[in-house]
């Protein structure tokens, strides 16, 4: 994985200096806290219902055992002993005091983490796969472009104050695990016909209150060419985008009010201007960043023929190898996916405990390599199947062994009324709810790959969007409210869930959810998954369903 | 400050140096607790408390400063809408955390 | 009202000329497009020197036509958190390749001047005065760039590459 080099070192460094001298001129009154607001937002640190809350960049997902031993002792120290893994490949702290912030920043440029661009309307941490460079299905290790995109984003001079936040994603597999059409920039890997390697460019994906997916207007961008072309749609986005209504400041509102084609036209005289200004990085960098992604020297192994004997003995190692586990393009190896989402507990919430745990983990079986994905799971990237049963037993002694991912189970939420200042309803305890009912793992693996995605607000922090079952929660006089919407997607075939109706209470949800999943089971074609069924159906036997025919 | 809603108000806050939650008291300071908040309950009282608040705040210690409703109870003043009553407790779901768990708050 | 240098230029004396004043012969004045239009050509061509007065939000492509007939270009700010006049000013320099005095104005922050000098300010007109060593400070806050800029410092990148086969012009 990328190591930082002197430069690296010394601009975050720098950065951490000046939050330091910009929190003592907030408290010595030199700043107003409006103007103080967006410096610290840029820092990640934001103000949530009892506290700051600091949220960290794990850049595309990716740290080591020892960033990981960092971040816990920053919970232990700092915090109240645990953290937030989140569905942007961040980890937040919800309890840091402002004074302390400097020093948590400092703590983690010595381990090469930082919190740079993680809030505020400027270019956030860029998301990836987080099977990257393990994975089997991708043309090549897409993380050295995150890493570009990573330091032409840092602190780029032109961008600091755009419209609204701007989010990049990238994907190099055909199953797009990034949700890279949900972003406002998002970028597919792709071989043109002489092999040659370049991005399609999506852009204008977005959640919140107006969902929009993203809209392709570069089918093959040459890969040399891609930090000009990123910095020709900002430039575009950052003279135009609208500064009136921040519900309308998002790119995908621009691109819609302008039209795709003449957007695409503005962003590509921009590029046909600038593409030889030396925006782009040269190719003895990319090949120096490439170089930190060499693949770990993996054993080739042939299939570890004990794994079939002890899973038909374990049925619950047997799910967990199931479903937590995926192919590993090296032989005899697997990517473990380590589900934070424990029945009747906070989805991506892991205590210092467990984060150290992990990192001892990562140590003993995979490479000392950890990622975090956006489902808000932790990842050992290149586990040997014949470790797999040790790692099991301590995965599951240690409340991390949930067999669930994937599953119905699987829900991202986001952290809700129960921490946020934006939130309307609280997230967490219908996760909860819906967890503690449906936790039999056969029944979750008869049901097969079901995708909740929960919200507080509108502001879809918890992508309701883009789940196959999506729950809002909504305020309505008082009453927390929880809308369901079918049918939408992160996946390559993104789509955009439909709502069905009126809002539930609380203590309804469950029992609606129950009914839907009774729909699909009822009316599912053999091998058909939910999203398939719902595609195929339409929404109209669910609504019949949860609201009668009336 | 937040839009202008009706009826009994207490004033809310975060402490500039740690974020957490703070009430405006009779006494013309902050206070962890919602119970011991200053209920104004006319137009009258509310300007005089804000004015109060907005002054005690001159020496930088607070951020956000607002109005939100409340009614009393037997204990003293008690938040209405259901996020200023986490606000004075902590997270429903970690009981462990925040002013319920400091034997503070409601 | 005091004017700073972020470039290392020594900023033009200036003055702002409102709708209904006059010009006195000689003097350098600020005018917006639109005053631009009102005088009359005579009265302007008796001034010493010309500074066009623009808006952050302004269309690159409706400034006037030969920027280079001004002496200054005053890129005016509505908010520090609007970030439409960093995007100005590199065109106004990249593209139209303005070679005048570049100035900033409006309600900015101490911790924009690098921002401001990285896209190709050179001044910045100080609206408090009293912060002005925080200004000052914050425009050499960073050493170190990952980008190209108009400011012409080197980017890490060709620290790393001292020799690299560049393959684009920068």
């Amino acid at each position: 994985m990328y190591a930082y080099d002197k430069y690296d070192h010394a601009i975050v460094s720098a950065r951490v200096a000046e939050f330091r001298d910009q929190v003592e001129r907030r408290l010595s009154g030199a700043l107003s806290e409006e103007e103080f607001r967006p410096l610290r937002l840029m820092n990640g640190l934001y103000l949530q219902l009892h506290a700051y809350m600091l949220r960290v960049a794990i850049p595309y997902g990716t740290l080591n055992s020892v960033q990981m031993k960092r971040l816990a002792h920053i919970a232990r120290r700092y915090d109240k002993g645990y953290a937030h893994f989140t569905t942007r490949q961040n980890v937040q702290y919800n309890w840091p005091k402002l004074v302390e912030a400097p020093d948590i920043l400092q703590e983690l440029a010595e381990v090469e983490m930082h919190a740079i661009q993680t809030s505020g309307n400027c270019i956030r941490n860029t998301t990836t796969d987080q099977f990257a460079g393990a994975t089997n299905e991708e043309l090549e290790d897409p993380r050295p472009y995150a890493e570009l995109i990573r330091q032409w984003s840092s602190f780029h001079p032109e961008f600091a104050f755009l419209p609204r936040k701007f989010k990049i994603a990238i994907t190099a597999a055909d199953k797009d695990r990034a949700a890279i059409r949900w972003h406002d920039i998002g970028l597919v890997l792709k071989q043109d016909a002489a092999s040659n390697l370049g991005f399609e460019v999506v852009v204008g994906g977005g959640m919140g209150r107006t969902p929009v997916i993203g809209k392709t207007i570069r089918d093959f961008l040459p890969k040399d060419d891609l930090l000009s072309y990123l910095e020709a749609i900002l430039r575009v986005y950052n003279a135009a985008g609208r500064r009136d209504n921040k519900y309308k400041a998002r790119i995908k509102i621009l691109v819609e009010e302008t039209g795709v084609d003449i957007f695409t036209k503005q962003v590509e005289d921009e590029w046909t201007r600038t593409r030889n200004d030396g925006i782009d990085f040269p190719a003895e960098e990319e090949a120096r960043i490439r170089a930190h992604f060499t693949p770990p020297p993996l054993e080739v192994l042939p299939a570890w023929s004990d794994l079939e004997t002890i899973s038909a003995k374990d049925p619950k190692f047997s799910s967990w190898l199931r479903n937590n586990t995926d192919s590993h393009k090296v032989s005899g190896h697997r990517i473990v996916t380590i589900s934070l989402k424990p029945h009747g507990g906070i989805p991506g919430d892991a205590t210092a405990d467990q984060m150290d745990l992990v990192a001892e983990l990562a140590d003993s079986y995979s490479q000392s390599e950890i990622r975090v994905s956006h489902e808000q799971n932790l990842i050992l990237p290149h586990v040997a199947e014949r470790d797999l049963p040790a790692l099991y037993k301590i995965l599951n002694e240690a409340g991390l062994g949930t067999p669930n991912a994937g599953l119905l189970t699987d829900i991202i939420a986001c952290p809700g009324l129960d921490y946020c200042a934006l939130a309307n309803a609280r997230s967490i305890p219908i996760t909860q709810a819906i967890t503690n009912r449906f936790n039999d793992i056969q029944r979750l693996e008869d049901i097969g790959e079901l995708k909740i995605k929960i919200s507080g607000c509108i502001n879809s922090c918890g992508h309701h969007h883009a789940g196959h079952i999506g729950i809002l929660g909504v305020d309505r006089k008082g009453e927390e409210l929880f809308q369901i919407m079918l049918g939408g997607s992160g996946d390559a075939d993104a789509s955009k869930g439909i709502l069905l109706g009126r809002g539930f209470p609380a203590d309804q949800i469950v029992g609606a959810i129950e009914t839907v999943v009774g729909v699909y089971m009822d009316a599912r074609e053999e091998g058909e998954l939910f999203l398939h069924a719902v595609r195929r159906l339409g929404t109209q036997p669910f609504k019949e369903a949860l609201y009668g025919n009336a | 400050m937040a839009k202008k809603i009706k009826g009994p108000q207490i004033i809310l806050a975060n402490r500039l140096d740690d974020g957490r939650a703070v009430f405006f008291t009779p006494k013309q300071n902050w206070s962890y607790q919602a119970s011991d908040a200053w209920l104004a309950i006319d137009e009258a009282a509310q300007q005089q408390a804000m004015e109060a608040a907005m002054k005690s705040d001159a020496d930088n210690t607070v951020i956000g400063i607002e109005f939100i409703g409340a009614s009393d109870s037997e204990n003293g003043p008690v938040p209405t809408h259901a996020k200023h009553i986490i606000q004075n407790t902590g997270p429903t779901v970690r009981l462990d955390l925040g002013y319920q768990a400091e034997g503070a708050g409601a | 009202m005091e004017t700073l240098s972020l470039s290392g230029i020594v900023p033009q004396r200036i003055d702002r000329i409102e709708e209904g004043s006059n010009i006195a012969e000689g003097q350098a004045v600020l005018l917006s497009a639109t005053d631009l239009t009102d005088f009359d050509p005579a009265v302007l061509s008796s001034a010493g020197s010309i500074g066009l007065m623009v808006n952050g939000g302004d269309d690159f492509g409706a400034l006037p036509q030969d920027l280079e007939q001004f002496s200054l270009i005053n890129i005016h700010f509505n908010a520090f958190t609007d970030g439409r006049g960093f995007t100005l000013a590199r065109r106004i320099r990249r593209d139209a390749g303005f070679k005048g005095e570049l100035r900033a104005s409006g309600p900015l922050m101490p911790d924009q001047t690098q921002y401001l000098a990285r896209t190709g300010f050179d001044s910045l007109v100080l609206e408090d005065t009293c912060r002005k060593a925080d200004f000052q400070t914050s425009l050499t806050r960073f050493a170190l760039f990952y980008q190209s800029a108009q400011d012409g410092s080197v980017p890490v990148t060709k620290l790393r590459h001292p020799v690299s086969d560049v393959r684009k012009v920068s």
